[in-house]
């Protein structure tokens, strides 16, 4: 099968103080076209470490990360840019809108960034809109938004672009129950009706089994069950 | 309490540029009041201590006036009254020329005094010291600073040149610069025995002046009346009228501490944004705090104390930089240009002023920070825990009618209010238009953000869609051009004053068709012909004028009105007078108005003045009008021939003098010709300069005054940006993480503090146009109707400086912006 994202010989180390903790240590891990994949792990075992490398808002300290064949490490600033726009989508716990844009505005973000009119969306916009179910409050501002609401605008925006991967950091970490389960069927509907590849990190052992694999990080190094 | 203190002053160390920040601006605030208000005493004195060079501890003279018989008489009747004085010094006036080379004539003010008396009223130390009967006959006593200057010395003789005769005088002494010899770099006196000047003049035993020291000053009632009665073609008067002084010296703080309470205002600003950022900031520690059993009291105390110590350090330091402020705004002002001398610098304040100032820095710091405080106070501590605070906050419902009704209140109120209360009201409306609009910023800022939105997708693309968005809510922006537009304002205010001052001066002068203005005692038709004999004269013209004439039932009076020749007063003068209303001067009791009194009096053509005359009531019917600013167009012309007869004038007032040569050398010219007359000569071209120098010091400091607002305003711009990173860490890592790459975020980020830069100078202009528009009422008020002038270049400069001043401040954020730590900045911000 074909890898889109390829993760070879990843090794992760922070500073502390006058420490230096290795929190990956020369992971290998492919994501293959097509999948959604859950990561589990105990706090702090760098498991969201691992995703924000595999999306490129972190840089490894070793090895390599290709997503759709192409090396992150060999990307200007400006091609890992473009790469967010059009090929990654990241949703985020604390959903990680902008308070002062709209549900509309907020959801073209990366449209918007890349230079495009917004204007030549709109069809785009109300597809995605209503996928979300969010159709009746794209005037509404995050403010006015209740959580599940406002996670829904996240996934929204990261559907915009129509890439093919959706990276999720506890999607529904701080949502109740209810509210989390439609989430995850949301994602697991786009997963299965638009192909769309998801990664999550989460916690929740519910929330992991919408994902057809998981992977388990632990001292640093990932396996399968 | 030790841990809590403790606490506060950690808190005060780690953030340094905003401790900076609030420090400079209260010390600033309490730098300006003091000085401020210490000024005044300070010109005060001043002038005082300058004016006893001259009179010593007198505390009357009697002197001649123009109806006196002679400039000269005797003592004997003051001295009468030798056992109720304390002194009764004679002494005679007079002026002479000395050549200390070819080529340069110095003019000496000639002191005639009897030694022991002028030691009496007028103490000064000599080197080597002389008495009384060492000095007589051809014996003189000069300056050291004199002496040095032209290398003289104790014993030398020189020529004194005085009524046109030259007569050899010996230096009996040499005296230190104190009493009558006090530095003023314009005068040089020489102290001669009274009966040696009192002889040259030919009025032997007589003297020129009296000076006298009541031995009970509560005598005065029967005294100065029975010397009034002795001396009845005289003046008795007091050598200084304290009066004037202080209503000089009171005329001259108002400025000041209208620019001052600018600043204070701007102060209070910066204090309660800056304390909205560190009471937020403190959340978490007063939720700690608060959840381990601290009251309510204890934390409000903990940041309540933390702003009282801004006020205390912020004060202490505030009251050092007045004094320092106060002596370089004395040293400013020390310099008479009209005299061409400068009075020494030394300023003077009372406790009370200091500590007045002190008290100041701390209640603006207290009561500035108390709003953000009491908000805090009001959050559940279960919420400060939990994270729940809300920082956001719809549009305050009492922003926009608050703004607006003081924009109506300062557009309006100028218009409404009796001159009597226009200073105060005048004062109140400037505040107002800075604080309505703070209030109406926000709402300001939301139109032209709808304007820019559309415009910017044309100009600078998607980014600036984005940039504009992102303005409408950023409280850190709002308040830079809040921040702006004060600053802008203040120095738009300033700027334009003294630009209208100064050219309504170079227009007044412009009218003037001379070389020379002179007045001279006696001066008459004879006095003109010698005027003529000097080479280079071509033509004079004496006008007769009488001062403070009282309008009959208006309750106010007109400053000067000159009687003049109609047939030659418009080829001196390039009024706006019509040739038919000058030659209807003559035609009998007509007057001619500047439009400034026309509005003051509410008059029209054909409508009658009663003046209050010499020969009492005299109704004179308006005849035109014209524009003058002599006397700030406080100034009326009658025909010559009605205010002889009305005032009982003999003499000219004044005299302008054609020429047709350089007139600096006509001047001298003149100044020799009628020495034994104490003229005063000036050549217009000096007077110009002097005037535009003496409004030049009152401008330098206000100039001054408003940078420092401009300055504290750039350093809130600053740390409202810094703020404004912080606050915006996560949301600009949200938009490097859908994929903003560094070049836009730093194009985003410059577009904002451009169109954050333009509103403010926006607002800055038109907060400016506000206040200035205030400003004719005030003047109107002060007697001193002034137009305004505007300058597009100024206002287009001020508005370009407010883009820079945001732009270049961003910089420093816009690159940390780029370097942002993306994930830091989402996960742990």
């Amino acid at each position: 099968m074909e890898a889109i994202i390829q993760a070879v010989n990843l090794c992760k180390t922070f500073r502390l103080g006058l420490l230096d903790v290795e929190v990956l240590k020369n992971i290998d891990l492919a994501i293959y076209k097509g999948e959604f994949v859950s990561i589990m792990g105990p706090s702090g075992s760098g498991k969201s470490t691992l995703l924000y490398l595999l999306g490129g808002l972190d840089k490894p300290t070793s090895g390599s990360i290709r997503i759709n064949g192409k090396e992150l490490a060999e990307m200007e600033d400006q091609e890992q840019s473009i790469m967010r726009r059009r090929d990654v989508g990241f949703v985020f716990q604390f959903y990680n809108l902008i308070p002062n844009l709209s549900v509309e505005e907020n959801t073209m973000l990366p449209i918007l960034l890349d230079g495009k009119k917004m204007k030549d969306y709109g069809e785009r916009l109300d597809e995605i809109l209503e996928i979300v179910g969010l159709s009746d409050r794209r005037h509404h501002t995050p403010r006015e938004l209740s959580g599940g609401q406002q996670q829904r605008v996240a996934i929204a925006r990261a559907l915009i672009n129509d890439p093919d991967i959706i990276l999720a950091d506890e999607p529904i970490g701080n949502l109740d129950s209810k509210t989390g389960t439609e989430v995850m069927e949301l994602l697991q509907r786009i997963n299965r009706e638009k192909g769309k590849n998801i990664v999550q990190v989460t916690h929740s052992r519910e929330a992991a089994d919408y994902g057809q694999r998981i992977v388990y990080v632990k001292d640093g190094k990932v396996w399968e069950k | 309490m030790k841990i809590i203190f403790k606490f506060i002053w950690k808190n005060i160390q780690e953030k340094k540029f905003r401790t900076s920040l609030i420090l400079c601006s209260v010390m600033l605030s309490a730098a300006l009041f003091f000085a401020s208000s210490a000024i005044g005493d300070t010109m005060e004195k001043m002038y005082v201590d300058r004016m006893k060079k001259y009179f010593g501890s007198a505390e009357w003279m009697i002197h001649a006036e123009e109806n006196s018989p002679s400039r000269f008489f005797y003592t004997n009747k003051a001295e009468q009254y030798k056992k109720h004085m304390e002194y009764i010094v004679g002494a005679v006036q007079g002026s002479g020329f000395y050549k200390p080379t070819k080529d340069e004539t110095v003019q000496l003010d000639l002191q005639g005094f009897h030694l022991e008396e002028l030691q009496k009223m007028n103490p000064f130390s000599m080197e080597i010291p002389i008495t009384g009967a060492d000095f007589a006959g051809r014996k003189m006593i000069l300056s050291r600073i004199t002496s040095d200057k032209y290398h003289l010395d104790q014993g030398d003789s020189i020529d004194i040149e005085i009524n046109g005769y030259k007569h050899r005088f010996q230096i009996a002494a040499v005296s230190e610069p104190s009493g009558p010899f006090q530095e003023d770099g314009r005068t040089v006196t020489i102290v001669m025995p009274r009966e040696t000047l009192s002889r040259i003049y030919g009025e032997r035993g007589k003297a020129s002046v009296i000076y006298l020291k009541l031995k009970n000053p509560v005598e005065r009632e029967n005294l100065i009346p029975a010397l009034e009665k002795a001396y009845n073609r005289y003046t008795v008067r007091e050598p200084l009228s304290m009066e004037e002084i202080q209503r000089y010296a009171s005329r001259m703080t108002t400025p000041f501490m209208l620019m001052t309470t600018i600043v204070l205002f701007m102060s209070i600003f910066i204090i309660y944004t800056s304390f909205k950022v560190i009471t937020m900031e403190r959340l978490p520690v007063i939720g700690t705090f608060r959840s381990i059993g601290a009251t309510k009291k204890v934390t409000d105390f903990v940041l309540f104390i933390e702003s009282m110590a801004y006020g205390i350090i912020g004060g202490f330091l505030g009251c050092g930089l007045g004094v320092g402020v106060l002596y370089a705004m004395t040293y400013t002002m020390a310099d008479n240009p009209w005299s061409g001398g400068r009075m020494k610098t030394s300023i003077q304040f009372t406790t009370g002023q200091l500590i007045t100032a002190f008290l100041l820095a701390v209640v603006l710091s207290c009561v500035s920070a108390l709003i953000p405080i009491i908000k805090v106070s009001k959050i559940s501590v279960k919420d400060i825990v939990l994270n729940k605070v809300d920082t956001y906050k719809k549009g305050k419902s009492f922003r926009l009618p608050l703004g607006i009704a003081l924009l109506v209140f300062a557009l309006v109120a100028p218009w409404i209010v009796p001159k009597t209360m226009m200073m105060a009201v005048g004062t109140l409306c400037m505040v107002s238009s800075g604080v309505a609009v703070t209030m109406l910023v926000p709402y300001m800022t939301n139109g032209f953000v709808k304007g820019f939105e559309k415009l910017y997708v044309y100009l600078f693309g998607n980014e600036g869609i984005l940039a504009a968005k992102n303005l409408r809510e950023n409280k850190s922006i709002l308040n830079n051009i809040s921040l702006l537009s004060i600053g802008i304002s203040s120095l738009l205010l300033i700027n334009t004053i003294s630009d209208s001052v100064m050219t309504e001066l170079m227009s007044f002068y412009k009218d003037a068709d001379f070389g020379v203005w002179m007045w001279v005692a006696e001066g008459d038709r004879r006095v003109d012909g010698l005027i003529r004999t000097v080479e280079g004269v071509e033509d004079t013209y004496g006008v007769y004028a009488a001062n403070g004439v009282d309008v009959a039932g208006s309750n106010s009076e007109i400053n000067l009105v000159h009687g003049v020749d109609t047939t030659k007063h418009l080829n001196y003068w390039r009024n706006d007078i019509g040739p038919e209303d000058m030659e209807n001067l003559e035609e009998g009791r007509n007057i001619i108005l500047t439009y400034s009194l026309k509005d003051k009096f509410g008059v029209e053509a054909g409508d009658i003045l009663s003046l209050e005359m010499e020969k009492g009531k005299k109704d004179y019917k308006v005849i035109g009008f014209f524009n003058s600013l002599m006397w700030n167009g406080n100034y009326a012309l009658i025909s010559a021939k009605y205010l002889k007869q009305d005032m009982n004038k003999v003499y000219y007032d004044d005299i302008f003098v054609k020429t047709s040569k350089n007139n600096d050398e006509i001047k001298i010219a003149l100044q020799k010709k009628f020495a034994r007359r104490s003229p005063w000569v000036e050549t217009l071209t000096q007077m110009e300069l002097n005037d535009k120098l003496s409004n030049a010091q009152l401008f330098v400091i206000l100039k001054g005054f408003s940078i420092m607002t401009l300055v504290i305003g750039i350093f809130g711009v600053l740390n409202n940006l810094i703020i404004s990173f912080i606050e915006r860490k996560r949301s600009l890592a949200v938009f490097r993480s859908v994929g903003m790459s560094k070049k836009q975020i730093i194009k985003m980020i410059f577009i904002e503090a451009f169109t954050g830069g333009l509103i403010g100078g926006i607002a800055g202009a038109l907060t400016g146009l506000l206040m200035i528009s205030i400003v004719p009422h005030v003047l109107k008020a002060m007697d001193s109707p002034i137009p305004i002038h505007y300058s597009l270049k100024l206002f287009s400069y001020s508005m370009i400086s407010g883009i820079i001043i945001t732009v270049v401040a961003s910089i420093s954020p816009a690159l940390k912006s780029s370097r942002l730590n993306i994930i830091e900045a989402i996960k742990y911000e």
